[in-house]
């Protein structure tokens, strides 16, 4: 009960942030049907499009959320309250699920709409989008504990949200070979092939475990920095 | 009062920041039901101080209980209601939202409705924080404190930013809420705020109590008696006088005697007292007295 009301207030707020609404949800839709009626249809672009909700919801937003309320006092605020700023963190995460899952099903009734069909497994989708989700908030954490200062931290944020953003829609056909190795590793680029595979049914996550594993150990590392380096003002 | 009065106790209470003394072995207690102010200029240590009381910083000597436990400690923050300074909502919440946002934390909230009743701000309870003023802003802070049910409120600085109007309204506010029988430690460094509203008045200044009693007390002590000011040339009337720029100001304990006897003086001299006008001490005064300097606004 007592996380549940600061839950329910938040989550109505970030439904008001109108900007932040526009780029996870709109944004996604309007790169995926652009993209798709120019080349390779809107299956393929599925995928991209709903790593770029949870891109912009988990990374972009999350870490957006965090910044600011460390500037406003409200992290602050939980050590005066009876509770921990575990709890906190626990409601900001949840309303970052909740949110970001509500985003997908608008794309994903959109994309129903317009004829696109999930070919594979909608446990397996879903079971990646928890994993892109953690993993993205993880990278935010991190960035929130490396970086101090708030409008830095913003700006580097809004750096690495560029390439991100591209290789969710760009094919890696399209880049040098030489840059494959290292684009493969950026987290969302396995993120957007498993769910690929899985929206157009070529594959399912066993076959992509390699992927997977990438994931995985971007969560993981981030997460431990994120623990060692964050500060709760 | 005995110690077992006080909800708030500070023995030798110190911090350090690096080579910096932000508190120097404080030592005070706030008493049950009584508005306790903490009074200094800016950097004095007065933000230092009730941070370490709320649990929030860690004082690096000395011992603080807040009705007997530590700071910090969970059955505290049940009894605790907290205005920070510099703190602040979301923009896009709405002002009862901002109460329920931390409600739900404490075993006995009060209901919203009865917050914005107390804190004035029932017809503004839809509107969203980032539109209000910075006096409505302030009330909500205080409403936020009011939400746990709390028997101690801190409130830290709760008048900066405020127009004297609003000023007066949140004094209003501060005082009911004592009527309630709140516990109010209070930090300001507005001198006239703390004589108005507090029992109890601590004066601090580069980390250091230097004074501490009511402020009736103070004032009798530390504040130098009444001030007749005119501008025109001394007349002596017996009590000590000083001149400068054409001003002439008279210290005396007598206020009621010496007027009369200073416009007999100047109407048998034929002297215009300009501006004539008696001051009676403040807290300013205090301060000044006890520091050598004047409070920097």
């Amino acid at each position: 009960m007592g996380g549940f009301e600061f839950f329910c207030v938040r989550l109505k707020i970030q439904f008001r942030e109108v900007e932040h609404v526009f780029m996870t949800i709109a944004l996604p839709i309007l790169l995926v049907v652009l993209n798709g009626s120019m080349s390779m249809g809107l299956q393929w672009f599925l995928p991209g499009g709903i790593t770029m909700v949870i891109l912009m919801s988990g990374f972009f937003v999350y870490l957006e959320h965090i910044v600011s309320d460390k500037e406003r006092g409200i992290i602050r605020r939980m050590h005066v309250v009876p509770t921990s700023p575990a709890t906190y963190m626990a409601c900001e995460t949840s309303v970052t699920l909740l949110f970001t899952f509500l985003s997908i099903c608008i794309l994903l009734g959109m994309m129903t709409i317009l004829s696109v069909k999930i070919e594979g497994s909608v446990l397996s989708l879903m079971a990646m989008i928890f994993l892109g989700s953690f993993t993205f908030m993880a990278l935010g954490s991190m960035i929130a504990g490396l970086i101090k200062s708030t409008g830095m931290a913003m700006t580097v944020s809004m750096l690495l949200l560029v390439p991100l953003m591209i290789f969710c829609f760009a094919p890696l056909e399209a880049f040098p070979s030489g840059f494959e190795p290292f684009i493969r590793f950026l987290p969302s680029v396995p993120l957007t092939e498993v769910m690929r595979d899985l929206v157009m049914g070529t594959g399912s996550i066993v076959d992509n475990l390699g992927n997977v594993y990438v994931m995985l150990g971007w969560l993981v590392g981030c997460a431990l920095v994120a623990a060692t380096t964050f500060r709760w003002e | 009062m005995s110690i077992e009065d006080g909800a708030i106790v500070l023995e030798s209470v110190s911090k350090r920041y690096g080579d910096v003394v932000a508190v120097d072995s404080v030592s005070f207690q706030v008493n049950r039901n009584e508005i306790f102010a903490l009074v200094g200029p800016n950097g004095a240590g007065k933000t230092t101080t009730i941070e370490m009381v709320e649990g929030l910083r860690k004082p690096d000597g000395g011992t603080i209980t807040v009705n007997g436990m530590a700071p910090g400690d969970r059955k505290v923050r049940e009894l605790m209601g907290v205005q920070l300074q510099d703190s602040a909502f979301y923009d896009k919440a709405r002002v009862k939202e901002c109460l329920q946002m931390f409600r739900g934390f404490y075993a006995d909230p009060l209901p919203v409705d009865e917050v914005l009743k107390e804190v004035g701000l029932k017809e503004k309870a839809n509107t969203y924080y980032g539109k209000l003023s910075a006096g409505l802003k302030q009330r909500v802070a205080i409403g936020v404190a009011l939400s746990s049910n709390p028997s101690l409120l801190f409130l830290d600085e709760i008048s900066t930013g405020l127009d004297p109007q609003a000023r007066r309204a949140m004094w209003d506010m501060i005082l009911n809420l004592k009527k309630k029988g709140k516990t109010i430690f209070m930090t300001t460094h507005y001198m006239e705020e703390a004589e108005r509203l507090a029992d109890r008045v601590s004066i601090i200044d580069h980390g250091k109590i230097i004074a501490l009693d009511t402020p009736k007390n103070l004032i009798k002590e530390f504040g130098g008696g009444s001030r007749i000011e005119y501008e025109g040339p001394v007349i002596d009337v017996g009590e000590k006088t000083e001149h400068l720029d054409g001003k002439t100001i008279i210290y005396t304990d007598k206020p009621k005697e010496a007027v009369p006897q200073l416009m007999s003086e100047a109407a048998n001299r034929q002297v215009d007292l300009r501006g004539l006008r008696v001051e009676e001490p403040n807290l300013e005064d205090v301060f000044l007295r006890l520091t050598g300097r004047e409070m920097m606004d």
